[in-house]
């Protein structure tokens, strides 16, 4: 392994299937010792998937990892620590009632007879790594204190302090400021020097073009491209990132009319957005588009009364509006169809008809009865109209396909006379088919005069039923695309880029 | 940056500063406060409280669910509750008493080990057999129950001369009271200074990152529960000390007050969080109010009423402060 030529690690064949979803197919990887790959791909590339299975998390179906000289089908979190993988996940992997110093030293603690713990002699190595890391603050503070950047670094030190060969970092950034990535990135290029090669997982270009000696392309499950740095442009790895071309005959016909119907001014939610502005008008399609992380979600929920904004305005059918919570915001118009359908937006174990009366099961009882026969006459005319493939309106939701679960919310919401529809992702886990015929129903809706805000990461999804095509990066709108000129390249182009982007490096 | 966020802090803490000292100091202490303020009402409502047989007797009867609650402080932590230590405790005080004839140590070897037998099987169905702790514990609370009725109906009297020897010995602080005090302060040395434990925290607050961290989470769940059910077993062996008898239905009930009483200590009924020392003086609270209504004479249905009181109160407190505790947090960012 002390030769640059000799691979450190060979993924080869990875193959991985969630619920009949192939999230990863025969994926290749390799890395040798010293460098930082870079690796890249849209939302649902496979990107986490493929660092899980290398970090033991999750099991593949089949391929094989090699590592120095030792194969393995499978790994499992104590042999990933074994044979030297350490691993960064992007979301928080601390315990937070315990103490910053437990929780770098869990699992691996330096122990008298394997029991006792001998806390002097893990004191000064967990010091030297927050001083590595420029953290001043005590060792003993409880995680669930501190901040998420200072997590996310914690999290970091965390790996370091066992013996590696090789650091896997998803999104380390995400929670960073540029100072402290100044400190991250100069931290890289020490373990760089001491042979650990480095998977650095990131939708930042920038950074991916400062740091990476490889960059390797995901894409639907897939290694599209691995190519060193210096063979690659910005523009090159946005193509390559993106693939198809869009079916032009996929746009259908807009029903936009000129009445604006809401007008959202400066909102801001601290620590998720800040400064987003839109119109809305009759009929539209409005397209958020934009990374994990970049607060789409943020500012649906948001328009929902989930959250309340800090700041700004929200005008709804020319009149400005406080949402202060769901209930509010439906008696208002508005419907949320949540991008995790089958935890926040369905009951699944109760049955078509009731879920779609739901909202409404006040004005369908008498008393406190729900008078089931209105229940279902609504019920029926919706599983009509949405064309929803049950065997019948008592059918269990449960045992539905993802696209007819999928029409089910959006029933609901068209039961309740909504007359603005929030989608966040919501053709995520859906298969393609019934992706058109999605397509379709909320098309539909805007000949009615419903108006959608829609949050997808499938660009040509976007593309094809938007009119117009917001872009969110960190927290904020950076762009206002026209879906019938604009192109997938252009909106990861701005999608990409941090507002006012300093060059991190320059801040170490 | 981080310097500067920290003396932004410091001057923060100043401007509101004695408030937020004093609610520091009370939220580091709350439960030990709270029993200080308990001992002096009870001192004023009761003339008889504050006399060293009752102070006696309150200990003597904190015992077995001091002893019961060490264990299921343990499960709680690791993100479960047992049921069955109550049951289980009974169980074994029958064993003991069944077997005192062939010798005072074989026989509670022989109570102790049933107690942890019935430990581990929780263990096993909760790590092997992946069955909630919940049912799985309640499962055991009725298989034990009914073993101990089994072996007997009635209470089994016991006549061995040691037990009672043991029984009138000691003198403020009894036989059943010392035993309680050296398994808390085992536990307490135990709690700060091992792996083992340390990992009980961690798989109660995340168990998944725990798993990832390469902890042996099955294995620490099994050894928590065999350590419920082998202090359940001390538990019944000090039950027929207090009492002369094996006691079939002894402690029924006491399950659930075990949790109330640690809940009452501040102990994180969700896992992770917890600490004994807070968690005993729980369980003395518990028994303090039980203890003063007693001397009031305060009808038992109205006792229980009260009781439940003072369990809300006591863990609303708890989340309050868990909550304040997370609000810092996010405003700290």
């Amino acid at each position: 392994m002390d030769q640059p030529s000799q691979p450190l690690l060979k993924m080869s064949g990875i193959t991985k299937t969630f619920l009949g979803v192939q999230a990863l197919k025969g994926v290749d990887f390799d890395l040798v010792p010293g460098e930082i790959q870079c690796l890249i791909g849209e939302n649902g590339a496979g990107k986490s998937t493929l660092m899980r299975v290398l970090a033991g998390a999750l099991r593949p179906d089949a391929g094989t990892i090699a590592i120095g000289g030792d194969s393995f089908a499978a790994l499992d979190p104590m042999l990933g620590h074994r044979v030297g993988i350490g691993m960064i996940y992007q979301e928080t992997d601390l315990v937070l009632p315990l103490s910053v110093a437990d929780n770098i030293f869990l699992g691996h603690e330096i122990t008298r007879g394997g029991s006792i713990l001998r806390k002097g002699d893990m004191r000064p190595v967990v010091a030297e790594l927050m001083l590595d890391l420029n953290l001043h603050f005590s060792p003993d503070t409880l995680v669930r204190d501190l901040g998420p950047a200072q997590r996310q670094l914690v999290q970091i030190a965390k790996a370091l302090s066992r013996k590696i060969r090789i650091l896997v970092l998803d999104e380390p950034t995400a929670a960073l400021t540029d100072n402290e990535i100044g400190y991250l990135f100069s931290l890289l290029q020490r373990l760089k020097a001491q042979g650990i090669g480095m998977v650095y997982v990131s939708h930042r270009l920038n950074e991916v073009m400062e740091i990476a000696d490889r960059v390797t392309v995901m894409r639907d499950g897939e290694r599209v491209v691995t190519l060193p740095i210096g063979a690659v442009t910005k523009d090159g790895l946005i193509a390559a990132m993106v693939g198809r071309q869009v079916d032009t005959d996929a746009r259908t016909a807009s029903h936009r009319t000129d009445k604006l119907v809401l007008s959202v001014d400066n909102l801001s939610v601290r620590g998720q957005f800040s400064g987003v502005s839109f119109d809305l008008r009759q009929g539209e399609i409005l397209g958020l588009a934009g990374l994990v992380g970049a607060g789409r979600s943020e500012v649906l929920e948001c328009l929902f009364g989930v959250t309340t904004p800090d700041s700004g305005r929200i005008t709804l059918f020319g009149k400005e509006v406080r949402i202060g919570s769901p209930i509010q915001a439906i008696r208002l118009g508005l419907g949320l169809v949540p991008e995790e359908r089958r935890e926040s937006g369905l009951v699944l174990g109760r049955s078509v008809e009731e879920n779609i009366g739901f909202p409404i099961l006040r004005r369908l009882s008498r008393w406190l009865v729900i008078q089931r026969s209105r229940l279902a006459g609504v019920a029926a005319d919706l599983i009509g109209s949405l064309s929803i493939k049950t065997p019948s309106a008592r059918q269990q939701v449960a045992t539905l396909s993802g696209g007819n679960q999928q029409k089910v919310v959006i029933g609901r919401w068209l039961a309740a006379n909504t007359r603005i529809l929030l989608l966040d992702e919501p053709t995520r886990g859906i298969d393609v088919n019934a992706k058109f015929e999605l397509y379709q129903v909320i098309r539909g809706l805007t000949a009615k005069g419903v108006s959608v805000v829609m949050a997808s990461s499938e660009l040509p999804e976007l593309l094809a039923l938007s009119d117009r095509i917001l872009v969110m990066a960190f927290g904020r709108t950076v762009a206002e695309l026209d879906a019938a000129t604009t192109d997938q390249v252009e909106i990861m182009r701005h999608a990409v880029v941090r507002p006012q982007e300093t060059t991190a490096g320059e801040a170490a | 940056m981080t310097q500067s966020k920290s003396t932004a802090d410091a001057a923060k803490n100043d401007s509101t500063g004695a408030i937020t000292r004093l609610k520091a100091l009370f939220a580091g202490n709350d439960v030990f406060l709270i029993l200080i303020a308990f001992v002096v009402l009870a001192a004023i409502a009761s003339p008889s409280f504050l006399t060293a047989a009752n102070l006696s007797n309150l200990l003597t009867q904190s015992a077995l669910l001091g002893i019961l609650s060490v264990g299921q402080f343990l499960v709680v932590v690791i993100g479960g509750f047992d049921l069955s230590v109550a049951a289980v405790m009974a169980l074994s005080s029958l064993v003991f008493a069944k077997t005192i004839g062939y010798g005072f140590a074989p026989a509670a070897m022989l109570a102790i080990a049933a107690g942890a037998g019935c430990g581990i099987f929780n263990g096993l169905v909760v790590t092997w057999g992946r069955v909630q702790p919940l049912i799985a514990t309640l499962a055991m609370m009725g298989i034990a129950r009914g073993l101990a009725l089994t072996i007997s109906e009635r209470s089994v009297l016991v006549s061995a001369p040691l037990i009672a020897d043991l029984r009138d010995m000691g003198g403020f602080l009894s036989v059943p009271t010392v035993i309680w005090f050296i398994i808390v302060a085992i536990a307490a040395v135990l709690l700060a200074s091992t792996r083992q434990a340390l990992h009980v925290f961690a798989i109660g607050g995340n168990e998944t990152t725990s798993r990832l961290a390469g902890v042996a989470v099955e294995k620490v769940k099994l050894g928590v529960f065999a350590t419920s059910g082998l202090l359940s077993g001390i538990a019944g062996v000090v039950l027929v000390i207090r009492s002369n008898s094996g006691v079939p239905l002894g402690g029924s009930g006491w399950e659930l007050d075990t949790i109330a009483a640690i809940a009452i200590g501040g102990t994180n009924l969700f896992g992770g969080e917890g600490k004994l020392l807070r968690a005993m003086a729980g369980v003395l609270i518990y028994q303090l109010i039980a203890n003063v209504m007693n001397l009031m004479a305060v009808d038992p249905y109205y006792q229980n009423i009260v009781r439940a009181a003072v369990i809300i109160c006591a863990v609303g407190l708890s989340i309050l402060r868990l909550r304040s505790a997370s609000r810092r947090a996010i405003l700290g960012r």
